[in-house]
């Protein structure tokens, strides 16, 4: 049995009726239209794009002590990042998470924030935002550590690097998702942040920010 | 003729557990007979309860298919806004209306997508449209307009009671208001932003002695 569609192409379109075309033949052509719209619509999604974030890590400031005490001390750096996307994106949470556990080490207290530096709060929530395309700010990473017992500088002695990720709740034209950005603040350099300050300011004076 | 005046009022955030009218009601105690209250149309919907997470939607084919043609400028560019237009005025309707003001686009006619998709197509707030913590959320329009301002007015003493949706790119549409109200004039009064943006908490504005400056408008233009 021969395909209704070679009767169909020998048919031109002057003679033929809608009756003369076989239904597997209409059905066929019908599932190629839509096929093909489907494609031209990947290829537009495609070629529109997605708006997508990147923190750069490479061009983070050095940490510094913004304030500290016997037991305790504050270290903050910034660092930018823009929607390098090729749509708006709307960056709808982003937090940190440090990852030092206690059987790590045990001498410190750790918390970690951010925040954009258009919008400094110290509540640990991020303001929704949308970014155009290579739009972008900086933001504020704060590291607030606190020795468990002692003095803060004892308890920095040992301190291994401190690996620190940034989660982006992230969305565009497309369904929302998670990312994450790795960074690492060394123990030396935590170490050597606390004894700029106190080679800076007197003992007495970093004491009375507690 | 009494000066025209524009107050607005600081409020504390307003959420779901809070009643529209009672708040109005506490904040328009000094209104007169000529005197308007306004109210920003998010926190009335907010108000309402009619907020959604992206969580709590699934966007479905058709919304993925349409948000792309969204200018990027437009709560309904992302799928979650348009899924939650879509459940608010039929997916149908706004498939159509996006069609026929694609086709009108081609014929220089704008703006026939929110024309024919709904009120909701034109109030919708994406995440990051309303202030904290209501950023994190879609937020309607708000759910019958005129009823809601009826029952404001009939709390309060005063001319009238508008819900406007306002925002600092020189938009001051009326969403709805009580009978005597000129939404043109009042759009005029109201089209500096007097509410701010969201982060500063004034959902409020008062309009003092609007009854006489509409009435001085209306004879100015005959």
């Amino acid at each position: 049995m021969t395909c209704g569609a070679t009767t169909w192409c020998t048919t031109t379109w002057s003679t033929m009726s809608w009756k003369m075309i076989p239904w597997c033949t209409l059905a066929l052509y019908v599932l190629l239209a839509i096929l093909v719209v489907y494609y031209l619509y990947l290829l537009f999604a495609k070629l529109q794009g997605e708006g997508h974030f990147t923190f750069d890590v490479s061009k983070r400031s050095p940490l510094k002590v913004v304030r500290g005490s016997v037991h305790g001390v504050e270290l903050s750096c910034q660092l930018p990042f823009s929607n390098d996307g090729k749509q708006f994106g709307a960056l709808i949470d982003v937090f940190t998470r440090h990852y030092l556990p206690r059987e790590q080490y045990d001498a410190l207290e750790i918390d970690t924030d951010i925040y954009r530096v258009s919008d400094p709060r110290t509540e640990k929530y991020w303001d929704a935002k949308i970014f155009y395309v290579g739009e972008g700010e900086d933001v504020v990473i704060n590291i607030r550590l606190v020795a468990k017992s002692g003095d803060i500088v004892t308890a920095l002695a040992e301190m291994p690097d401190l690996p620190l990720d940034i989660f982006q709740k992230t969305c565009s034209r497309s369904d929302y998702y998670y990312e994450r950005t790795y960074l690492t603040f060394s123990g030396d350099e935590i170490r050597a942040a606390v004894k700029e300050a106190l080679d800076e300011a007197p003992t007495e004076e970093v004491t009375e920010n507690e | 003729m009494s000066k025209i005046e524009i107050i607005p009022v600081e409020t504390r955030i307003l959420t779901p557990k809070d009643d529209i009218a009672e708040i109005m009601q506490q904040c328009g105690k000094d209104l007169g007979p000529d005197d308007i209250i306004t109210v920003a149309e998010s926190v009335v919907a907010i108000t309402q309860g009619k907020v959604l997470r992206y969580e709590d939607l699934k966007p479905g084919t058709l919304a993925r298919l349409l948000n792309r043609f969204i200018a990027k400028e437009g709560s309904l560019a992302g799928i979650y806004g348009m899924q939650a237009c879509m459940l608010a005025e039929g997916q149908w309707r706004v498939a159509f209306a996006l069609l026929v003001g694609m086709i009108g686009k081609l014929f220089g006619i704008r703006g026939l997508f929110y024309r024919l998709a709904g009120a909701q197509a034109r109030l919708i707030d994406d995440v990051s449209g309303t202030c904290p913590p209501f950023d994190k959320y879609i937020v309607y329009g708000p759910h019958e307009p005129k009823l809601e301002v009826a029952r404001i007015h009939a709390k309060l003493n005063c001319f009238g009671v508008a819900i406007a949706d306002v925002n600092d790119l020189k938009r001051a549409l009326i969403v709805a208001s009580t009978a005597g109200i000129d939404d043109a004039v009042l759009s005029k009064l109201l089209i500096d932003n007097p509410f701010g943006n969201g982060n500063q908490k004034r959902p409020i504005c008062i309009v003092k002695n609007f009854r006489q400056a509409m009435a001085a408008h209306q004879e100015q233009g005959a």
